[in-house]
């Protein structure tokens, strides 16, 4: 299966709220539990301490009255409550293991599989990230696998402690009296009958509720993003009404799901008494023959009494492994996205870049039922030369400078650099001799300078502001309060875009890089700021290989070669002015940009 | 506590059904108290009696009592249940209205992975609180009051011996609820922090990969995942600290019972009935104070979320209409700034703009230009108050903007910022965003004149194309010319563009600047650029440096003034005087060709 299609059903599974019981998914999912092996045999034990305990105290309680109240004996009601008390001691360090031990597997493995997706996703490729909106993403992180925590945790405890509750009680009531067991379960096919019912019926009731409720989030997520533009548009009584609309049918999912969801427990107890009524008459009968002790029917009744309500948690469980079912699909379909770009085994370090790069008859698509997104591009770039990329929205330039960068592979013909196929070097060290500005400036909440420091992370304070000089950043910076410690905000909001640019720019220069790479990267700097850069760039680029995306001409004609594509094919290459001399695509390019410049109209063609 | 009673006045409006749900619960008690009463008859008059239709006698009551109880408890749950959505409800819509309501400085302040914790996680603490454990709490409390009466009332002495092993819980609960609150704040900030990273990383993964940074960003996360799972741990300590040694009170209780009981019926002071009656009555102080440690915890989980939900329900819309606003129908379209002063809140030393002064006429294009963080953006952003001046005017018709109703001045105001944002919906729909009842013919007419209904109409489904996050996807500029049609829908008086074309290239800018200069005919337009080509066929220029005008006029007029502007012109056309030379000389060369002459 290629990545590609890997990625399309992976996509299919984002709306499902609950699958069916996959015994492969259970089975991985329970391979978590492996690291804790001694926590989970704690816990295990605990559970049992605390369930031998209300398994017995009923029936020493009976004993009280059998053999202390009802012979006069007072030593043994001593002994008796004494055991009870021993009992609860015992039963005190079993829940305390239980729950601290439980707590420790819940906790650990809601981190290891948090941290295990978030390395998995760091190795995947950009394709997959040009997929998947940041959300979704980081639900599955967070909720997805929480909703599996939560199962190993809370439900695994559920089902053990109450199936040796209700495996413990069931046998003590055998070996008491199986008549009057059998008695009392005359009601438990009526008693299966509505939990089985009601489950059916909630579980698609609760799912509803999810629905809902994932519906009010995402909304929410969505206008908290375009604040501005409804603010601007003045749409937010519209939008309000449509919200109280979400929020309503949440509610009334709600109320529909607790309706059914409520009636479970009442109903249980109710059936449950009319159990107990039954063994107390046929008990009462054989009180009233002499065969059965009163102090046995109250035991046995007790007992009884303790059997519903972990019939009734145990169905709970079973909606929790349901959902978690459909988390475990995500997540494990995010694990088992093989990277694309990995390391091959014999992969070797790439030595110190000299910048020769080589483009060997590259055909590259994003996904197979795409056309050619480069089509044959062939080209060979020299060690320090800067080379402009030119072409409309769209026409490859930025596809070029990904498969430089390895954060993809060519479908056909290689890319090289001093020689060595791009795929034979190990990943990190191609692009730690490589840096890129990207034309939205990204920044890291965070100061301005661990924004630069993220370009080589030993840099001192003093480079820092070298390279925030070179750019012209550090008179902004030096106008800041806070300066170089400054927090930037949350994706660097709290400075404006070209100042993110600056920043990026400063990130990419103190990287040292022996490749470099600016995409766009000045196109919202202001024209002054531009210039420093460029003059500044002029001094930085030497004994560096450069590529330059940029649609200003400006920017473009110093470049020791342009390569000018349309539709994935270089169509022309050259220096500024054998391209004009050539008078084909980039001369037109040229007179595009011309029209409506001011000087542009005094050279009016005769 | 203050913060319990406030989320409780959301429960006022459907204080009915509050005290219905409060009515059932004492009803479901009573029976509870009473289902024991006849057991004990079960036993002592029943089955000590000796006739079979005596048990059956009571035993049938027994089997009705419970029946009662059923049904009241299950109407009680809903009922009660239907308060609390009610309230969550009406929660969520407040939280929402104050979102819509805030200034674009809030957001400056706070990230989105912030909000949104709150508008989920936080929202859900309450409702599980709100919706289910108060009323719990309340069962338990009077469940208890209730059944010490009836136990005091059957035999105190017994019942002083059984509470007196309780005595101890009073301390534990005290410790427990004294810290528990607090870990609950650590895990939720903790968990804000550790969505931020995650969010951060992801958006920004172009950059960890170029950087080959993934290393670091794995061990960023494991720092904040850790610390996650041990503020989880240290409120799970203070729970397993808690939990089991309340239960083993409770069942030490037991103990007492059945030794002090045992002993007392032995001694002839009460029968078996009343040592069985006993027993059961215990249950009604056993569940509440076996819940009680949960309970808290629940509570303070909820004290601790709902300070992050009125943090922002309090926090005063800066930015609102003032009472007695004054709607604007359709304003000509004159704007005023008067010695404008603008500083951030945040950062009130540092004034953005100062002392600015603009007058431009109706009909007007001024172009405002200056260098990055000089005020541009700003500038444009107080027209339709999505800041407030700090000091000084604006000023619309001679009307401060902060007089008007907001809607109404929004509406005449019609905006394309640079950085686009189009929503989850059908191009139409994004079109249509001003005006949702817009007929299609006027969405075809808007995308016309943005240059945006040719390429609409080669989607896979023309204007019903879904586009968003899970539509198809848009390159920058077409973005921008879906933006350019969502304002000029609206026909607003005034246009304001906000380096609307500064991410596209240079064909696709010259397309948008055809279509601008139809919009822009008989409308107030503000331009922001840098590019000299978009703004030197404004009507005015204005340069803006240091948040103050330092030049103002037409093109020629700027350039006679050999001031800044014709600096940054210089700045940005010696090359292209260069080239334009180049031109030149290069079509003198070529003029014999014919390809010139025609």
């Amino acid at each position: 299966m290629s990545d590609y299609e890997q990625l399309e059903e992976l996509e299919a599974l984002e709306d499902i709220e609950e699958r069916p019981f996959n015994l492969a998914y259970f089975l991985r999912i329970l391979g978590y539990l492996r690291p804790y092996r001694r926590e989970t045999i704690w816990t295990a034990l605990g559970i049992l301490a605390v369930s031998g305990v209300s398994m017995f105290e009923p029936y020493l309680l009976g004993q009280v009255v059998d053999q202390g109240i009802v012979p006069r004996n007072p030593d043994a009601v001593k002994r008796y409550a004494l055991m009870i008390m021993a009992l609860h001691m015992l039963a005190w360090l079993g829940g305390r293991t239980r729950t601290w031990m439980s707590a420790v597997i819940g906790q650990g493995v809601l981190y290891d599989l948090r941290q295990d997706l978030f390395t998995h996703i760091q190795q995947l490729g950009l394709r997959f990230f040009d997929r998947y909106p940041v959300g979704r993403i980081m639900s599955r992180i967070t909720s997805d696998v929480e909703s599996i925590a939560r199962l190993l945790n809370a439900g695994l405890v559920t089902i053990l402690g109450e199936g040796v509750n209700l495996l413990g009680i069931l046998a003590v009531m055998m070996w008491m009296s199986w008549r009057l067991t059998l008695v009392a379960f005359v009601i438990l096919p009526l008693l299966l009958l509505i939990v089985y019912k009601a489950r059916t019926t909630l579980e698609a009731s609760w799912k509803n509720v999810r629905k809902s409720i994932s519906n009010i989030n995402t909304y929410t997520n969505e206008s908290v993003n375009g604040m501005q533009v409804v603010q601007a548009f003045a749409r937010e009584g519209h939008n309000l009404h449509k919200f109280r609309g979400l929020t309503q049918s949440a509610h009334n999912a709600w109320m529909q799901a607790i309706k059914t969801d409520e009636a479970i427990w009442p109903a249980v107890e109710f059936v449950g008494v009319l159990g107990t009524g039954l063994v107390v008459i046929v008990g009462g009968a054989m009180i009233l023959n002499e065969t059965l002790t009163i102090g046995f029917v109250i035991a046995f009744v007790n007992y009884l009494w303790r059997f519903w309500a972990p019939l009734s948690a145990m169905s709970r469980v079973y909606g929790m492994l349901l959902s978690a079912m459909a988390s475990a699909e995500r997540i494990f379909g995010y694990l088992d996205t093989a990277p694309e770009i990995t390391d091959k085994p014999n992969a070797r370090p790439l030595p110190r870049i000299r910048g020769e790069v080589v483009f060997d008859h590259v055909y590259f698509k994003y996904n197979p039922d795409q056309d050619w997104v480069l089509a044959d591009v062939d080209f060979v770039v020299q060690p320090g030369e800067t080379i402009a990329l030119v072409g409309h929205t769209g026409s490859g330039k930025t596809s070029i400078i990904n498969l430089l960068m390895r954060f993809y592979d060519p479908v056909r013909g290689a890319v090289r650099i001093d020689g060595y196929d791009l795929r034979d070097v190990q990943v990190n060290s191609l692009r730690s001799q490589m840096a890129i500005v990207l034309q939205d400036g990204f920044a890291f909440s965070g100061s301005i300078a661990d924004n630069i420091r993220y370009g080589r992370l030993d840099a001192t304070d003093a480079e820092i502001q070298a390279v925030a000089q070179a750019v012209h950043l550090d008179e902004f910076v030096q106008s800041l309060e806070d300066g170089y410690a400054y927090d930037v905000g949350e994706r660097g909001n709290r400075v404006s875009v070209g100042q993110r640019q600056l920043i990026a720019f400063a990130r990419a220069l103190i990287a040292d890089p022996r490749i470099l790479i600016l995409d766009e990267a000045t196109s919202s700097v202001d024209t002054e700021t531009e210039r420093i850069i460029q003059k500044a760039m002029t001094r930085l680029l030497e004994g560096r290989t450069a590529f330059i995306i940029a649609h200003r001409l400006s920017t473009i004609r110093h470049a020791d070669r342009i390569l000018v594509i349309d539709h994935g094919r270089i169509v022309e290459a050259g220096t500024h002015q054998e391209l004009l001399a050539r008078q084909g695509r980039y001369f037109n390019l040229y007179l595009t940009q011309f029209v409506g410049h001011p000087v542009a109209t005094d050279v009016e063609p005769a | 506590m203050r913060q319990l009673v406030r989320l409780f006045t959301f429960v006022k409006p459907y204080r009915g059904r509050f005290f219905l749900s409060a009515f059932l619960m004492v009803l479901v008690i009573g029976s509870d108290l009473v289902v024991p009463m006849l057991f004990g008859w079960t036993v002592d008059r029943g089955l000590a009696s000796g006739e079979l239709s005596q048990v059956v006698f009571y035993a049938g009551l027994l089997v009705l009592a419970q029946g009662f109880k059923s049904v009241t408890d299950y109407m009680q749950w809903v009922v009660q249940q239907d308060v609390g959505q009610n309230v969550v409800r009406d929660i969520r819509n407040k939280l929402f209205e104050r979102l819509q309501a805030l200034p674009v400085s809030f957001y400056r302040g706070m990230p989105t992975g912030q909000i949104m914790a709150r508008m989920t996680n936080d929202v859900e603490a309450v409702q599980e609180y709100v919706g289910w454990g108060f009323l719990v709490q309340m069962a338990g409390v009077m469940s208890i009051l209730g059944t010490t009466v009836i136990l005091f009332l059957l035999d105190w002495q017994l019942t002083l011996a059984v509470y007196v092993p309780m005595i101890p819980m009073v301390l534990v609960v005290y410790l427990f609820d004294k810290r528990i609150g607090v870990a609950w704040e650590r895990v939720r900030e903790q968990m804000g922090r550790l969505t931020t990273v995650l969010q951060e990383n992801i958006s920004g993964i172009r950059v960890v990969k170029a950087f080959a940074r993934e290393r670091l960003e794995i061990g960023r996360f494991r720092t904040e995942n850790e610390k996650n799972r041990q503020d989880n741990l240290a409120r799970l300590r203070l729970e397993a600290n808690t939990f089991p040694a309340l239960d083993m009170m409770v069942g030490l209780a037991f103990a007492a019972l059945a030794l002090v009981g045992g002993l007392r019926v032995l001694n002839g002071h009460g029968d078996l009935g009343l040592f069985f009656a006993y027993q059961w009555y215990l249950w009604g102080i056993i569940w509440p104070l076996r819940f009680l440690g949960w309970l808290i915890s629940m509570m303070r989980q909820a004290m601790a979320a709902a300070p992050r939900l009125f943090e922002i329900l309090d926090n005063a819309p800066a930015i609102a209409s003032p009472p007695h606003a004054q709607k604007i129908d359709r304003v000509r379209g004159e704007i005023r700034f008067k010695d404008v002063f603008f500083a951030f809140a945040d950062e009130p030393d540092r004034w953005v703009l100062q002392g600015l002064n603009l007058h431009i006429n109706p009909g007007e294009v001024v172009a405002v230009l200056g260098s990055t963080g000089s005020g541009k953006s700003l500038l444009v952003n107080l027209i339709p108050r999505f800041h407030d001046v700090t000091k000084g005017q604006v000023l619309i018709d001679g009307h401060d903007v902060r007089e008007l109703e907001l809607n109404s001045l929004r509406r005449q105001i019609g905006i394309v910022p640079q950085e686009t944002f189009l929503f989850s919906a059908t191009v139409r729909e994004n079109i249509a965003y001003g005006r949702p009842e817009a007929t299609l013919e006027d969405v075809i007419a808007a995308a016309k004149l943005a240059q945006a209904h040719d390429f609409i109409m080669e989607m896979p489904k023309g204007y019903d194309t879904q586009i968003g996050e899970r539509g198809v996807r848009l390159s920058g500029g077409q973005k921008q010319r879906l933006a350019l049609a969502r304002a000029i829908l609206l026909d607003p008086a005034i246009l304001l563009l906000d380096e609307a074309t500064s991410a596209v290239d240079t064909q696709t800018e010259h397309e948008i600047q055809q279509a601008l200069e139809r919009v822009m005919a008989g409308r107030t337009s503000v331009i922001v650029a840098q590019r000299l080509s978009t703004i030197k066929h404004a009507d005015r220029i204005v340069v803006l440096k240091d948040g103050v005008i330092v030049e103002e006029g037409t093109h020629e007029e700027l350039l006679a003034l050999g001031g800044e502007y014709t600096r940054i012109y210089e700045l940005q056309y010696r090359e292209s005087d260069e080239l334009a030379m180049e031109l030149a000389q290069f079509m003198e060369s070529r003029l014999p060709d014919a390809r010139w002459s025609n």
